[in-house]
């Protein structure tokens, strides 16, 4: 049909299936900033447009609705000042305002929410935070908690009045030039440290340490290298390609969870008008293999094909189709026929292991790694004792024992899983696509698709989320395929109810904990016995179970005696049922691990009558102790001691504790009240945690710095940014050590033909191993400059020693002032004399994990007659390392506390008898909304760790930890309920108000 | 020039009638699957089937009317239109707040959420408990939203309704238990009280639609009294004896929350 629509301002005539979404229309005119979160219910607005001026999701009108209305898209906003010649009125206030404060991590969402903000500015230019968070609330973002996205609204409100906003971003100026001190405590508090407490709307507190107030770039809050093109909704996304020719492809699910595929017939499939190919289990290789993305060898069983003649979840695989359209794909699919012989299913995991147990994996081809066993429904088990348990228990005046739960939940980035692949004018394979690990998707691939590694190109562009989902060998092998079997560029996305049913998942665990404590508080043994979920296949099995140990058990060693000598057992069997696969999650098996550590600390220190806070420190670890897991456990390999040199945690403990008013509020009977409102109580909890940073003698990434003809750089890596500011980090890094400003490094990430390795992004690495890669290659670099720059002085007549050249403000400076700019020495090294290309790689791998520390508090209000709580206030101090840059740092800690209050509070998977599932959309699996978020508040307590060039520590990872158990802690502390199963859900709640009365 | 966009099959047909008699006419003689546009409907759930559209955006039935003893809401009237309304209830405001972000309440329409909705709606228990009378067509008879639940698919009614009769002035009660503030209520009940006495009652939370548990002319009923014959369900996301529970402090809440407004008007 013919119709014409008004797209900012622009009158376009369609010629349009009367059934195609709006969505579909813009994107194929290439209004590329409108995304898709392969939603059905319109319920994440990744998709939103404004219509008449409001916003709306697109996916929910079909193009000819649309008609008679305006439509505007974020392309109408600003663009960058300065295209060559031709100059722009730039950016839009709005768009400004979310670079400026650090309000975009992925970008996915982000032309969704300046949209929204913007039809909100337009009505009322003097909104309250609560109108800008009633604005937002029809864009679900999974990075940022809102945070900074309300602050990028207020502010941008602010100057659309005229008013006057301060300056965030300074590339001179120190901490102390950026932001008003507001000190939060009184001066006695902080002897010992040279500090400056500094708060603005944005940014988090931070507690510095002398040292990294000598840097010009390090630890400023630099915007995003990648905002610009983010925030204007740029084609920066994998599914913001597309080839002409490329074929849709679709993936039949099962939908059963445990049987033998008797017979397919695609006959009709094949047939269909528009089908290009139908692949099942009979018509590819069949090769073994893990979808875990890890180094070599991966450490965990292969139990996995592309496909099989099983199934063993509901939403397992049992075809491909790539077709014309996804249309003709969908229904290509729904012409497959398939006679399944179901078998018993196993959904619990307890039942996984008993005697006479239906087999989930007897394939031949199983490769076991360390003490898997598929006859047992073992993907893995781990025994680690470290000193005498049983010793240390009868040693103890008391003995603490309990189980928990924590529930399976996803990762539910808003971007799907998504792949284009395409075979190259070389015939090499090209996989384009949204992943965490683009190397390991290169090695691992090669043998399932019978292609040697050096004919496989990957390459990630920007990544709309990841959290571990993503760092997955998943969906490329099915897009690949397809490109074989039919020679065209095929292009899969998942849509939402796929993510649910046939992605991964954190690891639901069921952990007995049994701990004996002296009457001091004294901890004399500690013992963890876990029961792993790993679901279908084993993915990340071993490896997240050791992780639920290695950091949660290694916290809390004893004192006195105990803390040289401590007693600790981790036992974990790690079992397959017929349920999605569980995977990599954000925490990586740590939050597991602290929701029953933390919930059981609490408990005894309330059952001996200790202060919950002084019983932690008394037997937490302390600076240069030895990690005592650093001997009994390395991820399947062979362990080496490691000492811990920098732990902030009783710094982070104080600032916390002020920052949420512990002293007026634990133990206080009067705060815990409200005035006549008895079934209402207040409470307030903490939990502290550690994380890691990187794997030990495993992870590596590498760099490579190169001069351009204007003295800037350009540098390559491997690394992986996933929202996470890691880009812009590294690009911080490099400068600092070369003397010019962030902008001058232009980044490029990741490809596996330009870029040098990178393991890719998980164990909160990215700062740790690629920046001082990035720092390696970047001294080398400062050396070919200086040494240029002592032959340039000594050509002028000038006397110049190596030692003397300083890199500062883009120029080789000698203490006598004579300088010579980058520029000169670049167009004298490329084109005047000994002409040669400064340049340099560098890698680097780590021989310890230095631990990431915090404590986490967390108020709620209690309604005890129903078992519902809203949680207040969450705070959240820790110690980092050096904080690299505040806002982005502030950004992951924000974050990772949004994802981790739904896993104390409302997230979880739930499954049927028949192993179904309850959530498949984001409607039923509920993540936050802008409009119901509590107060959080972010502190940076800086060490200075040694291993690292800048000090610095991991922070993506560690804010997944403490928020669950210390809102449990907070709700016993409310109403002296104790939930042992994460989720608090209202009902268990009320349960167990109900047994205790 | 048109731009030709060929990702999906041209077999449906899609018709945009601008009045109500065309609509009518539209729908009757059109031959194929019909699908009533009316605001918020979730197309990708359609990919591969054809239909006829038949889009209702045009026919003027998105206002909303005020008169002295009823609020007229027009079926096509956006959930958001509705919640920023002055003669809105607040409690209903606060029901269509839970039940979906800015955007879509945006793109819903009254209808659309009528005749999506199951009983894990909070908008739609707390309309119930409003007792709305729906405008049908062709016949311009009215039924109640109750009766229409209880079989959408009963030809009867007619082929679609424009208007949504709420009789004020009414005071209206909301409550609601669940995960989160925003998250879909594990069970809401809502109470609605007019001047002569009538109190209606309805929970949701649960099941395909929500349900009217009380509609009597009596003051002060008490919770118990007013759950003597009914008893909710339990399912996936609750226990039944949870919910019952659960029922009697809600509606105890809603009964003093009408009981504190009662008292204002007076």
């Amino acid at each position: 049909m013919k119709i014409v629509l008004d797209i900012n301002r622009q009158s376009i005539s369609l010629d349009v299936p009367p059934s195609e979404t709006l969505l579909e229309s813009l994107r194929v005119l290439g209004y590329l900033g409108v995304k898709s979160g392969g939603c059905v219910r319109g319920e994440c607005g990744a998709c939103t447009v404004l219509m008449d001026g409001k916003p709306v999701n697109s996916c929910m009108f079909l193009t000819a609705q649309a008609e008679g209305h305006t439509i505007e898209t974020i392309e109408q906003l600003g663009e960058h000042p300065e295209q060559g010649w031709r100059k722009t009125k730039g950016l839009d206030s709005i768009q400004q305002a979310f670079i400026d404060v650090g309000a975009i991590q992925c970008g996915y969402c982000t032309p969704a929410m300046v949209l929204a903000a913007k039809s909100l500015l337009e009505k009322n230019i003097h909104p309250s935070e609560g109108e800008v968070r009633e604005a937002l609330s029809g864009v679900l973002c999974r990075c940022t908690a809102y945070v900074k996205p309300v602050q990028a609204v207020l502010r941008a409100a602010a100057k659309l009045r005229g008013e006057e906003v301060p300056e965030i971003f300074s590339s001179t100026g120190g901490h102390n030039l950026l932001f008003d001190p507001i000190p939060q405590l009184p001066p006695e508090e902080y002897a010992g440290y040279d500090q400056t407490m500094l708060k603005t709307g944005v940014l988090p507190k931070l507690k510095m340490i002398q040292d990294s107030d000598q840097f010009r770039v390090i630890g400023h809050p630099e915007p995003k290298v990648d905002a610009m093109k983010l925030v204007q909704g740029k084609p920066a996304f994998t599914a913001d390609l597309s080839l002409p020719k490329t074929l849709y492809a679709q993936v039949l699910h099962s939908p059963v969870a445990h049987a033998w595929i008797k017979n397919i017939d695609v006959s009709k499939a094949r047939d269909f008008p528009g089908v290009a190919a139908v692949l099942t289990w009979q018509d590819i290789p069949r090769v073994v293999y893990s979808t875990a993305g890890q180094s070599d060898p991966i450490p965990g069983p292969l139990d996995t094909f592309s496909l099989d003649r099983k199934v063993r979840f509901v939403g397992d695989r049992v075809a491909f189709v790539a077709a014309e359209t996804l249309e003709i794909a969908k229904k290509a699919i729904s012409l497959i026929e398939v006679d399944y012989e179901e078998l018993p299913v196993i959904v619990n995991p307890e039942d996984a292991m008993r005697d006479g147990t239906v087999v989930i994996h007897e394939e031949p081809e199983f490769v076991n790694f360390a003490d898997s066993d598929p006859s047992k429904n073992l993907a893995a088990e781990i025994r680690i004792d470290i000193g005498d348990v049983e010793k240390g228990l009868s040693e103890a005046d008391k003995i603490f024992e309990d189980v928990y739960e924590v529930p399976k939940v996803q990762q539910a980035h808003i971007e799907p899983h998504v792949t284009l692949t395409y075979w190259d004018e070389d015939d090499r394979l090209v996989i384009r696509t949204s992943t965490q690990v683009p190397f390991h998707v290169r090695r691992m691939l090669a043998p399932v698709l019978n292609l040697p590694i050096k004919r496989i190109r990957v390459i990630k562009p920007r990544i709309g989320g990841g959290f571990g989902g993503k760092q997955e060998v998943l969906i490329e092998d099915v897009a690949a395929h397809l490109t074989i079997a039919t020679g065209r560029p095929v292009f899969y996305e998942m849509d939402r109810e796929e993510e649910f049913i046939a992605s991964r998942s954190r690891h639901p665990m069921r952990i007995k904990l049994r701990t004996g404590v002296k009457l001091d508080g004294t901890i004399t043994a500690n013992e963890m016995i876990c029961l792993s979920d790993t679901g279908a296949y084993g993915c990340h099995a071993l490896t997240v179970a050791g992780n639920t140990g290695h950091k949660s058990m290694a916290l809390y060693v004893g004192d006195g005696n105990y803390r040289q000598s401590p007693n600790i057992r981790f036992y974990a069997d790690v079992v397959y049922t017929n349920t999605p696969p569980s995977g990599a999650y954000r925490g990586y098996g740590v939050p597991q691990g602290f929701w029953p550590v933390e919930r059981h600390m609490e408990k005894i220190s309330r059952a001996l009558g200790l202060d919950p806070l002084s019983f932690r420190l008394k037997n937490a670890l302390r600076p240069g102790e030895l990690h005592p897991f650093s001997t009994a456990w390395s991820e399947g390999r062979e362990p080496k001691p490691e000492i811990v040199e920098t732990i902030g945690l009783e710094e982070c403990v104080n600032q916390g504790k002020a920052a949420i008013d512990w002293d007026s509020k634990f133990g206080s009977e009067e705060w815990h009240t409200i005035p006549g409102k008895p079934h209402l109580r207040r409470g307030v909890g903490v939990a502290m945690v550690m994380q890691g940073t990187a794997i030990p003698y495993l992870d590596m990434g590498g760099a490579s710095i190169k001069l351009n003809d204007d003295g800037t750089f350009n540098l390559l890596i491997g690394a992986t940014d996933l929202g996470t500011g890691s880009d812009t980090i590294l690009a911080q890094m490099a400068a600092e050590i070369l003397g010019v400003r962030t902008e001058d490094i232009i980044v490029y990430s990741s490809d596996t033909d330009f870029t040098p390795f990178d393991k890719g992004a998980y164990a909160s690495s990215t700062t740790y191993i690629s920046g001082t890669a990035v720092v390696k290659a970047a001294r080398q670099v400062a050396y070919l400059l200086r040494k240029r720059a002592v032959s340039m002085f000594v050509e002028m007549g000038i006397e110049a020693k190596l030692q003397d050249v300083s890199l500062v403000n883009h120029m080789a400076t000698l203490p006598s002032g004579e300088n010579l700019s980058l520029e000169e020495i670049s167009l004298n090294s490329l084109h005047h004399v000994n002409q040669e290309q400064i340049m340099a790689v560098a890698s680097h791998m780590s021989p310890v994990s230095p631990p990431p520390f915090a404590a986490q508090f967390a108020q709620v209000l209690v309604d005890t007659e129903t078992g519902c709580y809203e949680v207040e206030k969450l705070v959240m101090a820790v110690d980092s390392g050096v904080i690299i840059n505040p806002i982005t740092a502030s950004g992951q800690i924000e974050g990772g506390m949004a994802q981790a209050l739904g896993y104390g509070v409302c997230e979880e998977m739930v499954y049927d008898e028949k192993g179904r599932a309850r959530e498949k959309d984001l409607v039923d699996y509920h993540i936050f909304r802008a409009d119901e978020m509590p107060e959080m508040e972010t502190i940076f307590v800086e060490t200075y760790e040694p291993s690292h060039p800048f000090g610095a520590k991991a922070v993506a990872e560690i804010p997944m930890d403490g928020v669950a158990p210390a809102v449990g802690n907070a709700i016993l502390d409310a109403c002296g309920a104790s939930i042992n199963d994460n989720p608090v859900t209202p009902e268990k709640l009320w349960r167990e108000l109900k047994r205790k009365s | 020039m048109f731009t030709k966009i060929e990702r999906r099959r041209m077999n449906s047909i899609y018709i945009r009638p601008e009045s109500i008699e065309s609509a009518i006419s539209s729908i009757r003689d059109l031959s194929g699957t019909k699908k009533i546009l009316m605001g918020g409907h979730y197309h990708s759930e359609s990919n591969s089937d054809d239909f006829v559209f038949v889009d209702l955006q045009a026919l003027g039935i998105d206002r909303i009317l005020t008169y002295e003893s009823q609020i007229e809401y027009g079926s096509m009237a956006r959930l958001q239109q509705i919640l920023e309304h002055p003669n809105t209830p607040e409690s209903l405001r606060d029901a269509l707040r839970i039940e979906s972000g800015q955007n879509v309440r945006n793109s819903l329409s009254l209808a659309g959420l009528i005749d999506n909705a199951d009983g894990r709606s909070p908008s739609l228990t707390a309309l119930l408990a409003l007792d709305p009378q729906l405008e049908f067509q062709p016949s311009q008879q009215y039924f109640p939203l109750e009766l229409y639940l209880s079989n959408k698919k009963d030809q009867n009614f007619g082929l679609f309704f424009t208007k949504v009769v709420i009789k004020t002035p009414v005071a209206l009660a909301f409550k609601s238990v669940a995960r989160t503030p925003m998250d879909r209520p594990i069970l809401c009940a809502s109470v609605a009280s007019w001047q002569e006495e009538r109190i209606r009652v309805s929970l949701g939370g649960f099941g395909e639609k929500p349900c009217c548990i009380y509609d009597q002319y009596t003051s002060n009923p008490t919770a118990s009294k007013i759950l003597e014959n009914y008893s909710p369900m339990g399912d996936q996301w609750a226990s039944a004896e949870y919910r019952e529970e659960m029922a009697v402090v809600l509606i105890k809440r809603c009964l003093i929350e009408i009981f504190n407004h009662t008292q204002e008007e007076k």
